[in-house]
């Protein structure tokens, strides 16, 4: 049974690691090296490390039976500086005493100093658990958009059949593009499917300060929306862009015909696959715009479709350009003592893209090992008939 | 006899949603499956609003809140560690000149 809960420590790290792999990969062998480093980096490393937002463990005789991460975040509610506190990595072994160790590591979460909690990657199981313990569920911020560009690959890269096929249904993804190419080749098809091309210049290298820009100007509207200090919002990017099963972490930032900035977006790529996108804003009445933008350049890349995390205040331009809205396995879940800034998330009146939360982290790529490789250049395909261009002023 | 009428019905109301299981004072809750870890936390704030006891992190351990028995030996041990000293009589010094009767 559960003996204690306590801040977790770069000397428990080995420990807790495997208990990550028992709990989350099913394997019982010690955890590799690329683990090890990368929980040390997420917990220890961050340049938004706070000693009064550690991450928790709860041990008993045995040892440590249960792990809450902790990554501490700064926003801004009406003006007022808002300590957040993202959970992540919520894990018990499987000892008779496992569940009170859970509701031990909730409880000390949620009567920490933090002024809001935050999850966005909570299974059922954890969602029901956080509603016990006083939390909520953000319904519209659990949900997902989807928007198919190529239907064949997009059903071949969301098909989920038994591992004896998989080998087989890949063999044929040549098949699927040509019957991609015959769909969308004629007009009616055309239309349907591709985006149409956009008439506002998309800058495809912003720099990260460019991004921070957008950020600050273009979500800062919002009555709950992210503070960044500039070096943690260039880790965090630079983080971002190390995960690596959604394939490539692209950009782009959108301009008027006045140069001005109206939209940006940051997204994952892999041609045939289906496009994450990480973060996505625009500036009022250039919503529709920006996103097409940002499906164009998809499309181009060879995206069988495009994925986010649905905003209400984009509700429209989302539907309007054929979206389908959907729940991913997974609910975004918040929890505050203030009920105001639960209600101005639950009004839409916040920014909380995955960049906020803990989408972004590589715990969810199979092979922490591998990175994503870097790109320095976009595939000719894009830069011949796409009006992006490189420009790095803001 | 009224408390541990009002956990059962608790049990059988929230955990088996009113149907008949066979489970004793003793029977562990989470071992007989009626019972995890967001059960723990429902039964928790049922026993802190009801009764109006605090459960403290070190208490929330299957010796206090995993059987019937379990749950109500927790709120005897609550109500004994928060009920007020029992009154002691007075010593008063008594003048021994007015305890004559001395004017």
């Amino acid at each position: 049974m559960a003996v204690g809960t306590r801040a977790f420590r770069a000397e428990d790290i080995a420990e807790v690691a495997r208990l990550w792999l028992k709990a989350f990969r099913r394997r019982s062998d010690a955890p590799p090296d690329p683990l090890l480093a990368y929980f040390h980096e997420l917990f220890f490393d961050a340049p938004w490390r706070d000693p009064a937002l550690p991450s928790l463990v709860c041990e008993d005789a045995s040892g440590i039976v249960a792990f809450l991460g902790v990554l501490p975040r700064t926003m801004m509610f009406r003006g007022e500086r808002l300590r957040v506190a993202v959970g992540t990595q919520l894990m018990t072994d499987d000892s008779p005493g496992a569940g009170y160790a859970a509701v031990r590591l909730l409880r000390k979460f949620f009567a920490g100093p933090q002024d809001l909690s935050f999850s966005d990657g909570a299974t059922e199981g954890a969602e029901r658990l956080w509603r016990a313990g006083g939390g909520d569920v953000a319904p519209m911020d659990s949900l997902t958009w989807v928007r198919v560009l190529r239907p064949i690959q997009y059903a071949a890269a969301t098909f989920r059949p038994q591992s004896a096929l998989r080998p087989a249904i890949r063999a044929m993804s040549p098949l699927y593009q040509l019957i991609d190419v015959a769909l969308v080749r004629n007009g009616l098809g055309r239309r349907y499917w591709a985006p149409r091309a956009s008439r506002l210049e998309v800058d495809i290298e912003p720099t990260d300060d460019t991004i921070l820009w957008c950020v600050r100007h273009l979500a800062g509207d919002r009555a709950l929306h992210p503070a960044y200090e500039p070096d943690a919002f260039r880790w965090l990017l630079r983080k971002a862009a190390e995960k690596r099963m959604h394939g490539t972490l692209l950009r782009g930032v959108v301009r008027a015909a006045d140069q001005s900035i109206v939209g940006w977006y940051l997204f994952y790529a892999n041609p045939g696959a289906v496009a994450q996108v990480l973060q996505f804003g625009a500036r009022d009445r250039f919503d529709e715009a920006v996103l097409n933008c940002l499906l164009h350049h998809a499309w181009r890349l060879g995206a069988a479709g495009v994925s986010g995390k649905f905003e209400f205040r984009y509700a429209k331009a989302l539907a309007k350009a054929r979206c389908t809205f959907t729940w991913p396995g997974y609910g975004t879940l918040v929890h505050a003592r203030n009920r105001a800034i639960i209600d101005a998330i639950a009004h839409g009146d916040a920014f909380l893209s995955r960049l906020e939360g803990e989408w972004w982290s590589r715990f969810s790529d199979v092979d922490l090992s591998r990175r994503a490789p870097k790109v320095d250049v976009l595939p000719p395909l894009v830069t011949k008939e796409l009006p992006l261009k490189r420009v790095d002023a803001a | 006899m009224q408390e541990k009428d009002e956990l059962c019905r608790f049990i059988v109301d929230n955990y088996l949603f009113g149907q008949k299981m066979e489970f004793s004072d003793d029977d562990s809750l989470m071992e007989k499956g009626i019972i995890d870890s967001t059960g723990i936390l429902e039964l928790v704030s049922f026993l802190e609003d009801r009764y109006a006891v605090r459960v403290e992190d070190e208490e929330l351990v299957p010796e206090n809140l995993d059987s019937v028995n379990n749950v109500l030996r927790f709120l005897q041990s609550k109500r004994q560690a928060s009920a007020p000293a029992a009154a002691q009589p007075v010593e008063v010094p008594v003048n021994p000149a007015l305890s004559l009767g001395v004017a």
